[in-house]
């Protein structure tokens, strides 16, 4: 039941990270090829706990999603410096 | 009464492009006085608003492909990046003319973008209201 | 380490949900909803790996925690598809 539901999340990541691309070819906002990558990393997180059937707190799969969420965070800094330098 | 006189082409280009009707003023002060480049102060004088709104103006404009700013001295002057973009322009500029009611319609009435507005949940520091 | 890590991936969840609340009561955008939901569902995914690791070594919350996650991105999906025209 954990595999089906991993794949699953890993499939969601996958296609988000896909929309979030598409929004930034769209809009050219950098932000969300921020949320892009996140969700990429995010589905690779998945995948890799999955694949190695590891518990993510006790190896450093954390790592991963580390990056994800701070991608997202640089990205907000991102938005709000441009932001700050037009207004 | 409706905005659907205008062309889609042209409503597209306002939904994407122009946010108030300062915005689509300042092009259209930029494009009839092109090539001349202006200040920020000159901008807010011609159009009577406050200079730090006519830099955001011009900004915009420039992200939007429709202006350029000089990196050097901040002026800006109409400049739009493709001929299709120009010539859209300056069909919005004799439409404004023309139907001026209409054009402010289609302004103020065009649906509102959830992509534009997922970027915007994330500015926390409030510049000029999107219009 | 990993507590650290699962609190810092926790609040930035919960700002991008707040962040996400507060546009969509600006906007009524849909896609903010559901977007808010998502984030909030990776929140509370993040805070069941906190004590999964922290408060409750000897329970085994793993299905929780991939279901919250599933749970958590099912309305940003729908949000994506239906609702980012």
């Amino acid at each position: 039941m954990n595999r089906l539901m991993q794949g699953a999340v890993v499939m969601g990541c996958v296609v988000i990270a896909m929309f979030f691309l598409r929004f930034w070819r769209k809009s050219r906002d950098r932000l969300f090829l921020f949320f892009s990558a996140a969700f990429a990393l995010l589905a690779i997180n998945w995948t890799a706990l999955a694949l190695t059937n590891a518990d993510e707190p006790q190896t450093m799969l954390y790592l991963i999603r580390l990056m994800a969420f701070v991608l997202i965070l640089i990205g907000i800094w991102d938005k709000n410096r441009a932001a700050a330098k037009a207004g | 009464m409706t905005d659907g006189t205008l062309p889609p082409h042209l409503l597209s280009f306002i939904a994407t492009c122009i946010r108030t009707v300062v915005e689509l003023e300042a092009l259209l002060f930029l494009l009839h006085h092109a090539p001349r480049q202006f200040s920020a102060d000159e901008l807010a004088r011609e159009l009577r608003i406050d200079p730090q709104y006519a830099k955001q103006e011009m900004t915009d404009l420039a992200q939007h492909g429709l202006a350029e700013l000089d990196p050097q001295t901040g002026h800006g002057k109409y400049a739009a990046r493709t001929p299709e973009l120009d010539q859209t322009v300056r069909e919005l500029a004799k439409l404004y003319i023309e139907r001026r009611v209409s054009v402010i319609q289609a302004i103020y009435n065009k649906p509102s973008d959830p992509i534009q507005s997922f970027a915007d949940a994330f500015k926390f520091r409030k510049g000029k209201p999107r219009g | 380490m990993a507590e650290l890590v699962y609190i810092l991936c926790g609040l930035t969840s919960l700002l991008c949900a707040i962040a996400l609340w507060r546009g969509y009561r600006q906007s009524r955008a849909r896609l903010l909803l559901w977007s808010c939901l998502c984030f909030f569902g990776l929140f509370i995914n993040n805070v069941l790996l906190f004590l999964d690791k922290i408060a409750l070594p000897d329970v085994d919350l793993s299905l929780w925690r991939t279901g919250s996650a599933l749970v958590a991105l099912l309305p940003l999906l729908y949000g994506l598809i239906w609702e980012s025209e």
